[in-house]
């Protein structure tokens, strides 16, 4: 297990690095006063985590409210780990006309899993923060 | 084809003392894209729902942070005899999706572009 020491906080560029390396994330909302968490795939473009949705919690609950978003990577050969941790408002920009919400709307955010997501979703990032560590391999 | 007939009455309305937070629950509950901040039943400002979102991202304290430090102010309004396509560029302009409705900087009802597009593509024969 690695000491306390052998953990690095990472810069805030280093997270948008990391964060724009992976495709795969987790998004924290509040449902009813409970936190719910559901995986996304995602693409970071300038502080904004962009996802699509089905009709569900995360559109009819995420928008304008504050929200949490985490992915991470273990790397068992290289005995490296990091994740990044971020919090932000979320807001539904499947029919913004905003000029920034169109060019989000530009973007090829491809679901993993089957079903239908026609609805975007933008999570604009308000901080960031992250860690990494090394383990024996 | 003038707004007249398609001013739906003020649902809901944001006051520039109001938190973010506040007005963004409002927001979230009535399905407006922005609100008309009024002060003594006068349009004074706009915020949309990306001015908002932007806002809580910025802000040093998004919990106290007020309306009136994000506001937007300028052409934010139509009057009621204003042609739908002067409404909609200035929807576009702004990039929100519905507006304020004026008479002489007294809020009277907000505008959607979705209702004038729809009437706008019946009068031009346009299926939607």
């Amino acid at each position: 297990m690695a000491s306390r020491s052998e953990v690095d906080d990472l810069s805030r560029e280093e997270c948008e690095r990391l964060l724009a390396s992976q495709n795969l994330g987790r998004i924290a909302i509040i449902v009813d006063g409970r936190p719910q968490i559901f995986p996304v795939n995602y693409v970071l473009e300038d502080e904004v985590v962009v996802f699509r949705t089905s009709w569900g919690l995360k559109l009819e609950r995420s928008p304008l409210t504050p929200v949490a978003f985490e992915t991470d990577m273990v790397d068992t050969a290289a005995g490296e780990a990091w994740s990044v941790v971020l919090e932000g408002t979320a807001q539904d920009i499947t029919e913004a006309i905003d000029t920034r919400s169109v060019s989000l709307r530009q973007l090829a955010v491809e679901p993993a899993a089957p079903g239908d997501r026609p609805y975007w979703m933008g999570v604009y990032v308000r901080e960031m923060s992250g860690r990494r560590f090394r383990f024996p391999r | 084809m003038r707004i007249t007939t398609f001013i739906r009455q003020k649902e809901a309305t944001a006051a520039p003392h109001e938190t973010l937070h506040q007005v963004a629950a409002r927001m979230r509950s009535v399905g407006l894209s922005c609100m008309p901040v009024v002060r003594d039943e006068g349009l004074v400002a706009l915020i949309t729902e990306r001015d908002l979102v932007k806002a809580m991202a910025i802000s040093a304290r998004p919990g106290e942070a007020t309306v009136a430090d994000y506001m937007r102010t300028g052409s934010i309004s139509v009057e009621p005899f204003d042609e739908a396509s002067v409404a909609l560029l200035r929807m576009l302009a702004i990039g929100c999706l519905d507006l304020p409705v004026v008479n002489e900087r007294r809020l009277i009802g907000m505008v959607s572009a979705r209702e004038l597009l729809a009437a706008q593509a019946v009068v031009h024969g346009i299926a939607v």
